[in-house]
């Protein structure tokens, strides 16, 4: 279990991190969301030990963080340019108390499962950015750690790096890897994560088991096709937002029992209805209307 | 703890011995000490055969053996040209020199397409030589009592202040003294920079936050300097072991007194070296994690190699005066110490306390240099602007 307790991080007169906690069970993967600037990078640096938190504790299974226990992939990718992948990768496996025997075998297994194993002795500047990033999550994870940070894994990734990436953080997990990560990309995280917290400014605004969040806010998302005009409908009680395209109309709703209602209207009036969904707001929904709401004019 | 610091020892070390930068340096330099140490053979080689040379003479002393006397070593031929047919054989290339010699009045015409000058002072000397002898033949001089007159007086010298040694081997050691010293300000002016460009280059390519989230800061400083020490030792030794051999075949070092390289001098030149090297390399390193691209490099790097110079300026100078008292007091100071205390130790005589107490000073500050490095290395090594002073400011006022 890894716990962070009411940690703070201040430079100056500037705080970085703010009280923030949130507890990941082993072998769970934890998503710390929030916008630029939110604190993610000063609060995984402070987990990697690179910085001291100002006040609060982080500890994994009740004891500091040890070092070797730890994988870590950065947000500014970082790997020698002009050094053959196997030396550096098996060099930073060393640096995390990994024997050189097993850091090549590692190598050898993970550079198997991303069916890249041509690229053992070439330096990594003669790479494509999609197999760097490969290379530069098996830096992170060669020397099977505990703990695995990663920052922004997938950004600036095609669609089909991102599909292996995100396998290959699957199969860690089922391994019994603990992984925390961070992301722009809110279906990523809905995808991944159990648990998520959302820094705004670094104060944590939303924390927790990701199914309870979306419980507890009581509005939910409709999803409408209908042929009745909006003016007909969109002003009934409890109808907070509407957004309209080609192929119908995304709604924001007060309560399940306000969509309900809604239905009722429309089927009363006599106008048909092909499409009714009801569901729970994604993540994106939560963390603009969290963390956006505070840059709106 | 150690075996982090020697994996980031070792991969340093052998990253950069590998490089191709550092072969090519090392070959570049060693063929350009051979070429240096062996130029005067380079030059015969290129300006082909001995000059020949043709002699006139109208003397009643054979000539000849005088001028092999003076030191002509070229074969020398006798002939009876008259100065215009001497003209035609060194326009034709026959002879490279004609020199016509006659004794009334003691006169040398020098015949040759390009200016002479050895061979002008020669044929100078060995014509004194032959009218002295006749003068003193026709004044029936006594030989010996010319021979008396021709005496020398010598001065004994004796220097009180550079341990018995006289002027000669004096100046002997201070040639000495200025190629190590321009070897140890060269070295540590290289091999530091060497330091920046490479925190640098590990900077910008963001690898230092994977090394320093493993490793401490520290380690990895250590690590860096150690290993770039390392390197610069294996370089030298290459260098002075070649030098050494190169210079004992060659004359142009005669004056350098290759003999008196004793293991005293080699053994004082590796202490004095070490800790210079290790104080600036402190220094360097500290302010090279200050800056995220190595074209900013220089901007911090310039206050170090300025004292750098500075250090090397100064013992120039206290080559002709080691025993100033400025130089002494200088010489206790630890940016200075390393290249002023050396030449104190080998061209005069220092009380064993007074090396003693520098040795001591230059640990002390290189322990603070360390201490106060490493907490800008901690500070430094995570800062990505542009402004290192900005970042110099945070680390001093405690905020990172």
């Amino acid at each position: 279990m890894l716990e962070i307790k009411q940690i703070t991080k201040r430079f100056g007169a500037f705080t970085a991190v703010d009280e923030l906690s949130f507890e990941v069970p082993e072998g769970q993967i934890f998503g710390l969301l929030g916008a630029n600037g939110a604190g993610k990078t000063t609060t995984f640096r402070m987990l990697l030990g690179l910085l001291k938190p100002t006040e609060g504790s982080i500890t994994w299974k009740g004891q500091p963080i040890p070092l070797s226990k730890i994988g870590y992939l950065p947000e500014e990718r970082g790997l020698y340019p002009k050094i053959r992948v196997d030396e550096q990768l098996i060099f930073l496996a060393e640096l995390r108390d990994m024997k050189r025997k097993d850091a090549k075998q590692s190598l050898q297994e993970w550079l198997n499962y991303f069916q890249i194993p041509q690229y053992e002795k070439m330096r990594v500047e003669q790479l494509s950015k999609g197999n760097q990033q490969k290379i530069q999550l098996i830096s992170a994870v060669l020397h099977k750690p505990d703990l695995l940070i990663l920052d922004e894994p997938f950004s600036g990734l095609d669609p089909v790096n991102v599909e292996q990436l995100k396998k290959a953080v699957r199969k860690l997990t089922a391994e019994g890897t603990t992984i925390v990560f961070s992301s722009h990309r809110m279906d990523h995280v809905e995808e991944l994560c159990e648990h998520v917290a959302i820094l705004d400014h670094g104060k944590p605004v939303v924390a927790g088991y990701l199914p309870d969040i979306k419980a507890g806010y009581g509005k939910t998302r409709v999803l409408l096709t209908t042929d009745a005009p909006p003016l007909l409908w969109d002003a009934l009680p409890g109808i907070l937002q509407v957004e309209s395209d080609g192929t119908g109309h995304s709604l924001q709703v007060e309560s399940k029992e306000a969509a309900d209602s809604l239905l009722r209207h429309l089927i009363t009036e006599g106008f048909r209805v092909e499409r009714f969904v009801w569901d729970q707001l994604s993540l994106q929904d939560i963390f603009i209307e969290e963390v956006g709401k505070r840059y709106e004019p | 703890m150690n075996h982090k610091f020697f994996t980031l020892y070792r991969f340093s070390l052998f990253q950069k011995l590998r490089a191709k930068s550092f072969l090519i340096s090392t070959v570049l330099m060693i063929v350009f000490l051979v070429g240096f140490s062996n130029i005067e053979r380079i030059i015969d080689w290129f300006s082909g055969d001995d000059p020949k040379i043709a002699v006139v003479s109208t003397l009643d002393t054979n000539i000849l053996p005088v001028l092999k006397q003076v030191g002509i070593k070229t074969a020398i031929t006798e002939k009876d040209y008259t100065q215009k047919q001497a003209r035609q054989v060194v326009d034709k290339g026959s002879y490279d020199a004609v020199a016509l010699l006659s004794d009334d009045p003691y006169r040398v015409t020098l015949i040759s397409a390009s200016p002479e000058q050895e061979l002008q002072t020669q044929l100078s000397t060995a014509l004194k030589q032959v009218r002295d002898q006749n003068i003193i033949t026709e004044a029936d001089v006594d030989p010996a009592l010319l021979a008396s007159l021709a005496e020398p007086i010598e001065v004994k010298q004796e220097l009180t202040s550079t341990g018995g040694k006289n002027e000669d081997e004096l100046f002997a050691a201070s040639a000495l003294v200025y190629v190590l010293l321009f070897l140890m300000y060269f070295t540590i002016a290289i091999y530091g920079g060497m330091i920046v460009t490479e925190i640098a280059n590990e900077k910008s390519s963001r690898v230092m936050e994977l090394l320093i989230s493993a490793a401490s800061p520290i380690q990895h400083m250590l690590a860096k300097i150690t290993s770039i020490a390392t390197v610069s030792l294996i370089q030298l030794s290459l260098l002075v072991g070649v030098g050494y051999y190169s210079a004992q075949s060659s004359s142009l070092f005669d004056e350098l007194s290759l003999d008196s390289l004793s293991v005293k001098t080699i053994a004082y030149l590796f202490v004095f070296f070490l800790l210079g090297y290790l104080l600036y390399a402190t220094l360097l390193a500290a302010l090279g994690s200050l800056v995220s691209r190595v074209e900013d490099a220089q901007q911090v790097t310039l206050p170090v190699i300025m004292l750098i110079v500075a250090a090397f300026t100064v013992s120039i100078f206290s080559l002709n005066a080691p025993t100033n008292q400025a130089v002494v007091v200088l010489s206790f100071v630890p940016f200075f110490t390393p290249m002023l205390m050396f030449l104190r130790v080998m061209l005069t005589e220092v009380p064993v306390w007074q090396v003693a107490l520098s040795l001591v000073l230059m640990g002390v500050s290189i322990a603070l240099a360390l201490f106060v490095g490493t907490k800008f290395y901690r500070g430094g090594v995570l800062f990505y602007g542009s402004n290192p002073l900005k970042q110099l400011r945070r680390i001093l006022g405690g905020r990172q």
